[in-house]
């Protein structure tokens, strides 16, 4: 069955409204973070969604079977390690299906989403959805929830992320970076940020 | 501000038909991202994924999965791009739910990564996967299992994310 573009079923409507672009971040040049400044958003939205294709200008290291850099959120400046919690579920090429616990590392850490590494073929970049939650509750801790994954050729993986920022303060500022594996995002990875209602 | 979710195209399958084929075609390419969501039952008695092929080409994917079934995880990979299993040894009126986002469909300096994430009663998946094309997509079509077909009630629905 051939579906023409803009043909709509009867039964079923969607008002997709509540869902808004508020920046992309095309990234030209090699950089090692990106800054969010959300504050003004806090009257708008209720969540916020980063959806993420990030490469890392840096070779893969040699001698280690490993995806790409990580990436890291951090709120409102704040880089105590204390303050954050991550765990994973994946799944990968080889290994079956695994699960673990970051420990206290100083921001929302998230597998691969600091991109390939540059050793990876052109034009393969890891990709990801990451939700924040409420970001702008004062009563609640900030909760992360990200889906992630790649694939390079012989190796790949695809996962779930859930990190939890333990302050109920407003979230007014969010720092994008990878995890400082030396590289950067390389020119072509993007960011966008969208602004979900409720 | 406009909306950044944008439906395309939708459709059901009606009562008394059955289809094994679903083609989304002439994608314009205004869009940063696409996501297609799907509810589907398969007239098979055997697990079926659904395979996605782009631009009517038939090789070319690689897809990493990981599933779990009741206490059983398994992940490996595979040669098609797919939605989780949907077939009809499943409790009566349970569809396979999925969706996949497709990541920047249209730029033409970079393969197209997808991440599907779906599920019904008794299993739960996530898959990423690739087609190794820097050609903008503008044709995808879904297929049942060889031989079978998307059961009367199924639904099919792809959305733009706004650049």
């Amino acid at each position: 069955m051939l579906i023409p573009f803009g043909v709509l079923a009867a039964s079923g409507g969607v008002d997709p409204s509540s869902f808004e672009l508020i920046s992309t971040s095309l990234i030209s040049t090699t950089t090692a973070s990106m800054t969010f400044n959300v504050s003004s958003l806090s009257s708008t939205y209720r969540h916020l969604q980063f959806r993420v294709a990030t490469r890392n200008a840096w070779a893969a290291p040699s001698g280690t079977v490993n995806y790409g850099a990580n990436a890291v959120l951090r709120f409102n400046g704040d880089s105590t390690s204390g303050n954050y919690r991550s765990h994973y579920l994946e799944g990968g090429a080889t290994g079956g299906v695994i699960s673990g616990d970051y420990g206290t590392i100083a921001g929302s850490f998230i597998n691969d989403l600091g991109g390939v590494w540059d050793s990876s073929i052109t034009g393969v970049y890891s990709v990801g959805v990451i939700d924040i939650l409420e970001p702008f509750s004062t009563s609640r801790n900030k909760t992360i929830r990200s889906s992630y994954g790649n694939i390079k050729a012989g190796q790949g993986r695809v996962g779930l992320n859930s990190s939890v920022w333990l302050s109920t303060a407003a979230i007014t500022s969010i720092v994008f970076s990878e995890d400082g594996s030396g590289g950067g995002f390389k020119a072509g990875s993007r960011v966008s940020l969208y602004g979900l209602k409720g | 501000m406009p909306s950044a979710l944008t439906p395309l195209a939708n459709y059901t399958i009606p009562a008394a038909s059955a289809f094994g084929l679903i083609t989304f075609s002439s994608i314009p390419n205004t869009f940063r991202d696409l996501r297609i969501v799907i509810s589907t039952r398969q007239n098979a008695t055997t697990p079926k994924q659904a395979t996605v092929q782009f631009n009517g080409d038939a090789s070319n994917y690689t897809l990493v999965y990981a599933d779990g079934y009741s206490s059983t995880t398994t992940s490996g990979t595979d040669t098609k791009i797919a939605f989780p299993y949907a077939y009809t040894g499943t409790a009566a009126n349970e569809p396979i739910a999925g969706f996949m986002d497709i990541f920047d469909y249209g730029q033409t300096n970079k393969h197209k990564s997808v991440l599907v994430r779906g599920g019904a009663g008794t299993s739960v998946s996530m898959y990423v996967g690739r087609w190794a094309s820097t050609a903008a997509l503008t044709t995808i079509a879904i297929s049942a299992s060889t031989g079978g077909s998307f059961e009367a009630g199924s639904t099919f629905a792809l959305y733009g994310v706004s650049a």
